[in-house]
């Protein structure tokens, strides 16, 4: 009897461990539930979170890698036009060496990293939107405040996808919903400018003039991308006032020196009106959240600047459009009629003399070359700091590289090419420069003429040229203003396009800016043609009009959009 | 060990027996004297094939013909390379670094004791130079990381009892060195069972199993690109082992790509030892209630502890150089166990019937958690400093855990009516933590049926069968493969990908929060519904048996990870139940086993073969779906799911050899939109799968299959007085393998070395058998997934050959021993096969549980050793 007692309270113990469901009960662990984010804290959080994308790049995973999404566009603004080489040599990273040679097609896994970096971050502005939607800790202001960024970023990330793929579909919180992963197969049959407008315009009506923390735009940041969103619709009337307001807010103004807005110790300084802040050895155990997008654009193989991996290689067509005349202006229309002289073919160890000729100062801030100081690392060697010479040309990029005194504090110490020398997305250069195309389309030429002459007298600077070692200027540097009245508004456009090129070359912007200019096809065409005597690889390359103006929507995306047996996304003309 | 494939077989062991089951079972002691046995082997292991990869004047031939056909030529015409000059043909220098010097070149000078003078391997010195050899011959990397390594296991068990007690323990020690240099696999073990009869009624025992391990592996883990195999295919063979101080010699130098040095990976990274703690063990209880009533419970834990000091030293011989040393210190441990309840009853009803009467519940709890931290510059890379705190640079730290538990009731009916009608039904309800509440709960049902038709009195005169049986069997399992948490959306928070600086402080970002996995609240059970006939026999006195089975197993509600669209975000996909597929095949084994005259020779000759189909034969939604596969290749996403084809099927372009002429190929559609490029002579010609006249991204369609047609297997003993021979050998055939290594050797993707193949095989002009395009210095078209990739599978392996002896009785009683015999193994001694990889018998990639849906791919995964083996099995 004791022992039926006995058999039966263990196999009630049994039973009653069994049969409870909370014994299946689990929670996941170091993450949560969307609830209990529904408050300040939580949503607030979120919110970095959604900014941590502005550098397009969370993590690896598959194929992805953060050089596709880098925040300055490097691959689809400078590589894919006259500015840049994919350089490095022919084997590595093939898939940029297609985009770079108008081989463009919808398979290559570049186009799906940057279409990834974008609708995460606007996944994440949704995340934040529907949690502020439930939170009752937070006041009205609070509220208004939050929708605002959110809203910015979100307008920021769609942005991107329209000046990159054209036809693309707009998410908002209405549509977005994280547990429905059919939520977001949309078509993508309507054009989004609105939607991109109305996101930065909510943020524009809201957002303070000065913001205590610098990484959060200000009502100017939302006015100046509003602004150009409004010139990728050459909506002139709509984004004058927007720009003239920020140059009368008096808030911002052009540093000194040019290259001020190229160093991690100049960061948001008085021209920046919107970065991407980059730092490091912050705690991400990679280096992670520094410029890691732009991680294989350093001279290859040596060692302190020298590691790797030799992408990024200025052109010598862009190289050639820093040349002036003998009065410091720039040569519109024969700069590429000869060759800035290089140390293409001649090793570092045999003899070479820099090109003695006039140029625009600019030029040793946005390509390292053979002669040249770089930056505080000594002279450009040539030869020794180039992967492979024959196939990328002789030239180093040098914008977002770090300094030599930057090594220890602003760089990682895993890795010293991941580094806080923030992207200035947009500064006051930027609205100078386009309130120049303004008048020009619209205006008055020599308003025009007078906003371009602005950009040039700081470049005129001598306290901002590049010095050898002796403290005289590197090179022969002669820079003017335009002084004679513009008269003519299609030679205005071409000089203020040109000044365009010049003052923002190898920062990401040049394909978008041909495009929306429209001489995209002639401007490439043109330089594929001349290129490719030194850039062989680049014969019989075509700009194809009504195609090339945008990226294909990403091949796996259109598999993945089925709905119902039916793709929901469309392929751009001309692609499939 | 029990191998069960039978649907109500299995059914009864419940979700995790999807596959079939394995039980082994551990030695138990018998009543009687201690009883001591030892059982060791030694022996040597050696890899198999490698890869055929170029010379040094090989890769320069290559290198010079690809840039002449691209027009990548210097001012003179001729091809311009850091090593290999600027001449009409290439010039193999005398040093790689500096790069292309020659003996007479000043930095290259010697002091008088021969040594270099301008060396210097202080790489923050203004002066670094490493001095670095050309190896003129070409080193084999892949003969350089492999090696021939000694294997080793010593086992000394002891057991016995009396009527009221029995025990088994065993002590065990392994140890095998890698066949790849520097990596390797230690373990000592000691096993003990225990079993009491507590009184007539009660029985009561454990068993315990403690074991320590050290494991050294290949760095970066196997099947990736950055793993010493993938470097030893990529890395120049011009590159030497050493520079001209005896220390690693790299990449490092102009044109000599970016690949470590495989051995230098391999040998900095030999004391980073993963050790391993495994405590496992039950005890249990069984108590006779009735005569023929047997209560029974069991409690069992499986403990895993594991900590692992990854230490990397920096790499200066590199090109792409790490800028610093780190160690990363990870610490986990495991917990499952497992809580098991029978009741057992046994009852016959007169002679002709019994019954057998199981009913049960189990409950399972597993929680694992981890630890893992980094530092980075180290003074020293001394093994003694090699510990956390001495690390002065970046610090990381990582937490983390998870748990998921399951529960089950379950019964059982056996019947025999007079042992030759016999009825198997079972039913069990299993709970799983890993679905929502609503769908945690599945029951799983199974009925089998035998007839031993031999037993029936018609079939006596059939004298030349012994033994008949059919059977029948009809039955459900599950499948809750999912990952433990797979119905919440979750948030986290990670330095790495969610932290921002707001401040912009430079040095220091602000957490913020991310989705990182959506939910599936909605996923049920993945079930597989077999159905399985067949029959055993046993025939001529016993001689001739045969088994055969043909089952159908459909597997309905098929759990996915389907990629969500990005427009979504990114965050882990959940899986979701997609539709269903099903696997029918046959089993059949025969064997045949006699002697020979009465000289003593006997023999046994056995084979089996199997072969299945699989074809998803509905998925939800539309037919045309495609679920595809993870993509972490550096190509186009290769591995599809869909309707109509078997799952994981390969995906890609379909080639129709290469273009002879131009004018064929300007005859042909257009190719990728580039005639000029693509058109002509000498490239592949690409299928227009869909015919509209143009080969484009819609011409992707599925190309081949990981599914073998057939398996089979041989087996053959002999016996020979107290000698034994055995051979066992199995094959496969008609599987196709993606052998993803092409991408790296047999296309001009990055500057690493290539395969015989590429140089040898490429098109020339009127080279009507090339199967490789004509030599480009970048070419993105024929790199694409291709049926280029896919190659026969096929192989026939003998896995084991051994030869034995046994001690004569005569001897061993003399000397008062037990059964003692001598014996000599090869394992895995010859391969037959077409396969151009390594080894045809690719493993499944390394994700996760139910993660996997590649099948058959090769990224250069470790082969299989050649062992031969001498052994010896004492016991007294």
């Amino acid at each position: 009897m004791k022992k039926i007692t006995i058999f039966i309270t263990v196999g009630c113990l049994a039973l009653a461990t069994a049969c409870s469901d909370k014994f299946l009960d689990v929670q996941p662990k170091a993450a949560l539930a969307v609830t209990t984010l529904q408050n300040k804290t939580g949503v607030n959080a979120l919110l970095i979170g959604a900014y941590a994308l502005l550098d397009g790049w969370a993590t690896a995973e598959g194929a992805y890698r953060s050089y596709q999404v880098g925040a300055d566009n490097w691959v689809y603004g400078s590589v894919a036009s006259d500015d840049a080489y994919k350089g490095t040599i022919a084997g590595d990273q093939p898939p940029i060496s297609l985009i770079e040679q108008a081989n463009i097609q919808s398979d290559n896994i570049y186009f799906r990293g940057k279409w990834r970096g974008m609708y995460d971050g606007i996944a994440r502005t949704n995340d934040v939107l529907q949690a502020l939607a439930a939170t009752k800790d937070m006041t009205d202001a609070e509220k208004a405040q939050v929708t605002a960024e959110t809203r910015f970023l979100r307008g920021h990330y769609h942005f991107e996808l329209k000046k990159m793929f054209n036809m693309v579909p707009y998410i908002d919180e209405k549509t977005y919903n994280p547990n429905d992963l059919e939520s977001t197969k949309m078509p993508n049959n309507v054009d989004i400018w609105p939607n991109v407008v109305a996101d930065i315009k909510a943020a524009y009506d809201v957002l303070p003039a000065k913001q205590t923390q610098v990484g959060r735009p200000t009502k100017w940041a939302a006015a100046a991308e509003l602004a150009k969103a409004y010139l990728f619709q050459k909506k002139y009337a709509e984004a004058k006032p927007l720009l003239e307001a920020i140059v009368a807010s008096g808030q911002y103004k052009l540093m000194d020196r040019y290259h001020d807005n190229f160093k991690a110790v100049t960061n948001n300084n008085a021209e920046s009106i919107f970065e991407v802040q980059y730092s490091v050895n912050d705690g991400a155990s990679g280096g992670e959240n520094g410029n890691i997008g732009s991680t294989l654009n350093y001279p290859y193989g040596g060692g302190g600047v020298t590691t790797c991996c030799g992408f990024f290689q200025p052109s010598q067509n862009l190289v050639n459009a820093f040349k002036t005349d003998a009065k410091g202006l720039p040569l519109i229309d024969t700069f590429n009629a000869t060759d800035l002289t290089n140390d293409q073919g001649i090793e570092s160890t045999a003899p070479f003399t820099p090109y003695t000729g006039p140029v625009d100062p600019r030029l040793d801030w946005t390509v390292g070359r053979r002669g040249i100081q770089y930056l505080d690392w000594g002279v450009h060697p040539g030869k020794a700091y180039v992967r492979d010479q024959a196939y990328g040309g002789p030239y180093s990029p040098k914008k977002h590289v770090m300094y030599r005194s930057d090594v220890g504090t602003n760089t990682f110490a895993g890795n010293p090419r991941l580094n806080a020398n923030n992207y200035r997305m947009i500064r006051y250069d930027h609205v100078l420069l386009w309130l120049a195309e303004i008048e020009t389309e619209i205006g008055d030429l020599n308003k025009a003429r007078a906003y371009v002459n602005q950009i040039r007298r700081r470049a005129a600077n001598p306290d901002g040229f590049v010095k050898s070692a002796d403290g005289t200027p590197a090179a022969s540097y002669v820079i003017s203003e335009y002084t004679t009245p513009w008269t003519d508004q299609a030679a205005a456009r071409k000089a203020v396009q040109f000044e365009e090129r010049l003052e923002f070359g190898m920062e990401g912007h040049r394909r978008f800016d041909l495009v929306r200019w429209n001489i995209a096809d002639q401007t490439l065409n043109n330089y594929y043609t001349t290129e490719a005597k030194k850039r062989i690889y680049l014969n019989g390359v075509q700009f194809i009009k009504g195609r090339h103006e945008y990226f294909p929507i990403p091949l796996q995306e259109i598999f993945n959009s089925k709905k119902d047996g039916k793709e929901t996304l469309t392929q751009n003309p001309g692609y499939n | 060990m029990q191998i069960l494939k039978d649907a109500s077989a299995a059914s009864i062991y419940g979700s995790r027996a999807g596959n079939g089951v394995v039980i082994i079972t551990t030695k138990k002691g018998k009543a009687g004297k201690p009883k001591f046995t030892y059982d060791t082997y030694y022996g040597s292991q050696r890899h198999g094939k490698l890869l055929s990869m170029l010379n040094t004047q090989e890769y320069a031939q290559l290198t010079w013909e690809s840039r002449i056909n691209s027009g990548v030529v210097g001012a003179n015409g001729n091809p311009v390379h850091s090593q290999f000059g600027n001449g009409a043909t290439p010039v193999i220098p005398d040093f790689v670094l500096p790069s292309g010097a020659s003996a007479s070149d000043p930095r290259v000078a010697r002091n008088a004791d021969g040594t270099y003078a301008n060396y210097n391997n202080d790489i923050s010195s203004p002066n670094f130079l490493l001095i670095t050899p050309a190896n003129k011959q070409g080193t084999n990397w892949l003969e350089e990381i492999f090696q021939t390594a000694p294997i080793q296991n010593h086992q000394l068990g002891v057991s016995g009892g009396s009527e009221n007690g029995r025990y088994a323990m065993s002590l065990n020690y392994f140890n095998q060195e890698g066949i790849m240099k520097y990596t390797g696999y230690k373990r000592y073990s000691l096993r003990a069972n225990t079993e009491f009869n507590v009184t007539k009624r009660i029985r009561a025992g454990q068993n315990f199993q403690v074991a320590y391990g050290e494991r050294i592996g290949q760095p970066n883990g196997n099947n990736a690109e950055s793993n010493p195999i993938s470097f030893a295919y990529r890395i120049q063979p011009i590159i030497p082992l050493y520079d001209v101080a005896g220390n690693f010699a790299g990449t490092r130098g102009g044109d000599l790509d970016n690949a470590n040095n495989p051995l230098a990976l391999l040998q900095r990274s030999k004391d980073n030892v993963q050790k391993e703690v495994r405590l496992f063990g039950n005890a249990y209880a069984e108590v006779d209630i009735l005569p023929n009533l047997t209560a029974r419970t069991s409690f069992g834990i499986d403990y895993n502890l594991s900590n692992y000091r990854n230490y990397t030293i920096r790499d200066i011989e590199s090109a792409e150089a790490r800028g610093s040393n780190q160690l990363q210190t990870s610490n986990s441990y495991e917990w499952t166990w497992t809580w098991y309840n029978t009741l057992t009853y046994n009852w016959n009803l007169g002679d002709r019937h019994r019954f057998n009467v199981i009913a049960g519940t189990e409950s399972i709890k597993n929680y694992f958690e981890f630890f893992d931290a980094s530092r980075t510059n180290f003074a020293v890379d001394d093994n003694e400093n090699r510990y956390l705190s001495a690390g002065t640079g970046v610090q990381t730290n990582n937490g983390g855990a998870s748990n998921w538990r399951l529960a089950s009731e379950f019964a059982k009916i056996n019947y025999a009516l007079d042992d030759k009608y016999l009825l198997d039904m079972t039913v069990r309800r299993d709970r799983s933590s890993r679905f929502s509440p609503e769908f945690r709960s599945a029951v799983f049902p199974a009925a089998s049926v035998g007839w031993r038709v031999s037993k029936e009195n018609f079939f006596k005169p059939l004298t030349f069968i012994d033994d008949l049986k059919f059977r029948a069997g009809y039955g459900l399992t599950g499948n809750q493969e999912i990952g433990n948490y797979n119905s919440f959306t979750q948030f986290s928070t990670n330095p790495i990908t969610s932290f921002y600086d707001i401040n912009g402080t430079r040095t220091s970002a602000i957490p913020g929060y991310e989705l990182t996995q959506f939910g599936n609240a909605r996923a049920k059970w993945e079930t597989t519904t077999s159905l399985n006939l067949g029959f055993d026999a046993l025939l001529l006195k016993n001689r001739l048996n045969i088994a055969f089975d043909w089952y159908t197993r459909t597997t309905s509600d098929m759990l996915f990870p389907v990629q969500a669209p990005l427009t979504q975000g990114v965050a882990v996909n959940p899986f979701q139940n997609i539709g269903s597929m099903r696997n029918r095949g046959v089993d059949l084994m025969i064997g045949y086993g006699d002697k020979l005259g009465n000289n003593g020779l006997s023999y046994n000759v056995s084979a089996n073969f199997s072969t299945y189909r699989n074809l998803v034969t509905k998925t939800n939604g539309d037919p045309s779906t495609q679920y595809f596969g993870i993509n972490d290749e550096r190509i186009q996403n290769f591995v599809v799911t869909q309707q109509g084809y078997a799952i994981s099927s390969f995906f890609g372009y379909t080639i129709d050899g290469i273009f002879q002429t131009n004018e064929e190929a300007k005859a042909a559609p257009v190719q990728f939109g580039n005639a000029a490029s693509e058109n002509v002579a000498g490239r592949f010609k690409f299928r227009d799968i869909n015919g509209d006249g143009k080969i484009d991204t819609k011409d992707l369609s599925i190309i081949g299959s990981p599914h073998p047609k057939f398996n089979y297997g041989l087996n053959l003993s002999l016996n020979y007085k107290n000698f034994g021979l055995t051979l066992f050998g199995q094959g496969v055939q008609g599987n196709q393998i993606f052998n993803y290594t092409k991408y790296w050797t047999d296309f001009p993707t990055f500057a690493g070395n290539r395969s015989t193949r590429m140089l040898y095989q490429s098109w020339r002009p009127g080279s009507t058998d090339a199967i490789l395009p004509q030599l480009r210095s970048s070419d993105q078209v024929s790199i694409q997934p291709s049926t280029y990739y896919l190659e026969s599978g096929s192989y026939f392996r003998m896995k084991n050959i051994q030869l034995t002896y046994q001690l004569p009785q005569v001897l061993l009683s003399k000397l008062k021993m037990g059964a003692t015999s001598v014996y000599i193994q090869g394992q895995n001694m010859f391969t037959i096969t077409k396969y151009s990889g390594m080894d045809p018998e690719i493993n499944l990639r390394a994700y996760s549980a139910g993660n996997d849906r590649q099948i058959g791919v090769d990224g250069g995964s470790y082969p299989v050793a050649k062992t031969v083996l001498v052994g010896l099995n004492l016991s007294f």
